[in-house]
């Protein structure tokens, strides 16, 4: 007992040391740009490729002689896709590694926590994979490259209804602040229009069973099914059921239904789906192109995990680091710079408006014999 | 500086709900892992008044306290008809009963969205958005459920809870409804962990019910095994260790590839030799 007290103080002392060295010691370091990252390192958001896009730019930047003859350093930390992890994350960036930028969150969860924080703190904070209504006008210092995505939603509609004639619709949706906004606005326009939706149903991320939902299309004569997955597993286990369960109606799917990685391995279950997709195109875009397959090269992979999502990371790194170079690190002035964005980059032209959103522009595809193709009703 | 204060913070919130576990496992020998759904409550209750009323936070707590009391009644009534491993898996599948309320009842708990925009108390002009202040607060109600818990297990109360644990049919045969006894722990055990959560929605100002799933009921178990069963003090120790194990290893400095997966896995493996040398915990006098 005795022994164990004497051991546990010293172990405490220890860490104290270790906590207040790291603290002194990392004073601000005036010969690079250091920038702080949060996104989930280690659990299953970290499918979305974001790490890996984000490290690929950092390597591009600093092969080219950094920024200003400065190298660029980004400060990784695991978020986890919680709150309170990524909450611990920031304020360790904010106050060991005394970071000014903070390039994340990468999902909900991360962003909604950490955004007060950044705002208390004068800390510039450039979401990325953070679609949900929860961060806009979230306060002068939080950004994001990504838009809030109901846009698509009037497309799938009024596609829907007065071009394929379709009346009656089922709604599958996962229940994230991304997803719900995509599903109820679609069935208010839907029925606005005339329509009628008489499957609506909501499933928790993590669900990987949906037979019981889909169960119930045949007996309402549903015509078309809109699925709004957020996660890609649940996206491609919608699909394989509807597929297993021999359902015969028009498929419909929000952009991350549409995965290349999930087609390319099951192209039967995709066949024929029309979805919405921002306008991200690895084949005619010159830089988007270039970025697939230099991701690919570097991280050899077959395809980008997630589309457009992973480039819009890869994007971030960018975004910031041509604010550095014009403005240097005085985050009032790349605040301004945010304000007034206009970048062409890999996942396409990115402006952010007043809200602090992100713009983007979507369009129709389908898929044809496992590729994705643009569609013209 | 802040990120000290912000893992003091949160060790003091783990403080509360070892403490508040302590009592159940430790010190009466009843081993439930349900302890993140009266946390999730205590949570949920001040996150859901905080948003949509002017209310206190305060006041908040104790609406929290008077809920999570009422309903680990009930919860604790059924348990009591169960004994050693029934009880565990009994306890298990009520967290995931209200886990399952937190994500389901949307209307109320917004489900897997999560409530955001939490505001932090203030009091007689004390702003607690400071997290200075919000951490002397953390530190008086962590000092409040450690004396309280240190009162209760030094009564003749505590006492009964002991020889509860030790010999059950021995106690009843003194004349004790040993009934009463638990259920009266549990119920005390369970408001301690809706203060907790009380504090960390305020100070997160956003949850959402993967906070409060049954991983967090093990989490708040691991502390107080770690730290020493029956010992109030084992379960401070406990939450210290466990709160800046993972913070620790983010300084070892892996190459960042593969920084975060060896962070989870020195974790475990530190924890796994830590039990196999010191099975009794840190500071443990009781072993389940």
């Amino acid at each position: 007992m005795k022994f164990n007290k004497k051991f546990l103080i010293m172990v405490c002392i220890i860490i104290v040391i270790v906590v207040l060295l790291k603290l002194d010691g990392t004073r601000k370091n005036q010969t690079s740009f250091r920038v702080g990252w949060i996104s989930d390192l280690s659990g299953p958001q970290k499918k979305y490729g974001t790490y890996e896009a984000g490290k690929l730019a950092l390597e591009q930047i600093n092969a080219k002689g950094g920024i200003n003859g400065k190298p660029l350093e980004i400060i990784f930390e695991d978020g986890k896709c919680n709150g309170a992890q990524a909450v611990s994350a920031m304020n360790k960036l904010i106050s060991i590694d005394k970071v000014d930028i903070v390039i994340g969150g990468h999902c909900t969860s991360e962003s909604a926590a950490i955004a007060p924080i950044a705002n208390k703190n004068k800390i510039l904070m450039l979401a990325s994979i953070t679609s949900s209504p929860v961060l806009s006008d979230s306060g002068p210092y939080v950004f994001r490259t990504s838009p809030v995505s109901t846009v698509q939603s009037d497309i799938v509609s009024d596609l829907a209804f007065k071009k394929l004639n379709l009346k009656n619709f089922a709604v599958i949706y996962e229940l994230t602040d991304y997803a719900k906004a995509i599903a109820e606005t679609f069935k208010d326009d839907f029925i606005k229009a005339g329509g009628k939706v008489s499957i609506f149903e909501g499933y928790a991320p993590g669900t990987n069973d949906f037979r019981t939902i889909l169960q119930k299309t045949d007996a309402e004569g549903v015509e078309g099914i809109f699925l709004v997955p957020q996660s890609p597993d649940a996206g491609l286990n919608l699909v394989k059921q509807i597929s297993e369960m021999g359902i015969n109606a028009q498929l419909f799917g929000n952009e991350a239904e549409i995965s290349q990685t999930n087609i390319t391995a099951n192209p039967n279950f995709y066949e024929g789906m029309i979805s919405t997709m921002p306008d991200f195109d690895i084949i005619n875009n010159p830089k988007s192109k270039l970025f697939n397959d230099e991701y690919n090269a570097r991280w050899n992979t077959g395809n980008l995990p997630y589309g457009i999502w992973t480039a819009e990371s890869y994007d971030a790194v960018y975004i910031i680091a041509e604010g550095l170079k014009k403005y240097g690190d005085n985050v009032e002035e790349l605040k301004k710079y945010l304000e007034t964005l206009s970048y062409e980059g890999a996942s396409g032209s990115i402006s952010i408006n007043e809200h602090h959103d992100g713009v983007k522009t979507y369009s129709l595809r389908i898929v044809r014999n496992g590729k994705i193709e643009k569609y013209q009703p | 500086m802040d990120y000290i204060i912000h893992l003091a913070i949160l060790i003091g919130v783990y403080v509360i709900l070892g403490l508040s576990l302590n009592l159940v496992v430790g010190f009466t020998g009843l081993l439930s892992v349900t302890q993140a759904a009266f946390y999730g409550i205590g949570a949920y209750v001040t996150a859901i008044l905080l948003t949509t009323t002017a209310m206190s936070f305060f006041l908040s707590v104790i609406i929290g306290i008077i809920i999570t009391a009422i309903l680990s009644f009930f919860i604790g009534y059924v348990l009591s008809k169960f004994d050693g491993d029934y009880y565990a898996l009994g306890s298990f599948g009520f967290n995931i009963i209200i886990y399952s309320i937190f994500l389901n009842w949307q209307d109320l708990t917004r489900g897997p969205l999560g409530i955001p925009g939490i505001p932090r108390p203030s009091l007689f002009g004390i702003d607690f958005g400071n997290n200075f202040n919000f951490l002397i607060l953390v530190i008086i109600f962590a000092v409040i459920a450690y004396a309280v818990s240190q009162f209760i297990v030094k009564s003749s109360f505590g006492r009964v809870l002991k020889s509860i644990r030790e010999d059950e049919k021995a106690i009843q045969v003194f004349g004790y409804n040993t009934l009463w006894f638990k259920l009266s722990i549990f119920v005390i055990g369970a408001s301690m962990a809706s203060v907790a959560g009380s504090l960390f929605a305020s100070y997160i100002t956003y949850i959402d019910p993967s906070t409060f799933s049954l991983m967090e009921s093990v989490f708040v178990l691991a502390i107080i095994i770690l730290g020493g069963l029956a010992n109030n003090k084992g379960a401070v120790w406990g939450a210290v260790f466990l709160i800046l194990l993972p913070e620790i290893l983010r300084f070892v400095g892996f190459p960042t590839d593969i920084a975060a997966q060896m962070r989870q896995v020195v974790y475990g493996l530190i924890l796994v030799l830590l039990m196999l040398y010191r099975p009794q915990g840190l500071m443990g006098e009781y072993k389940l």
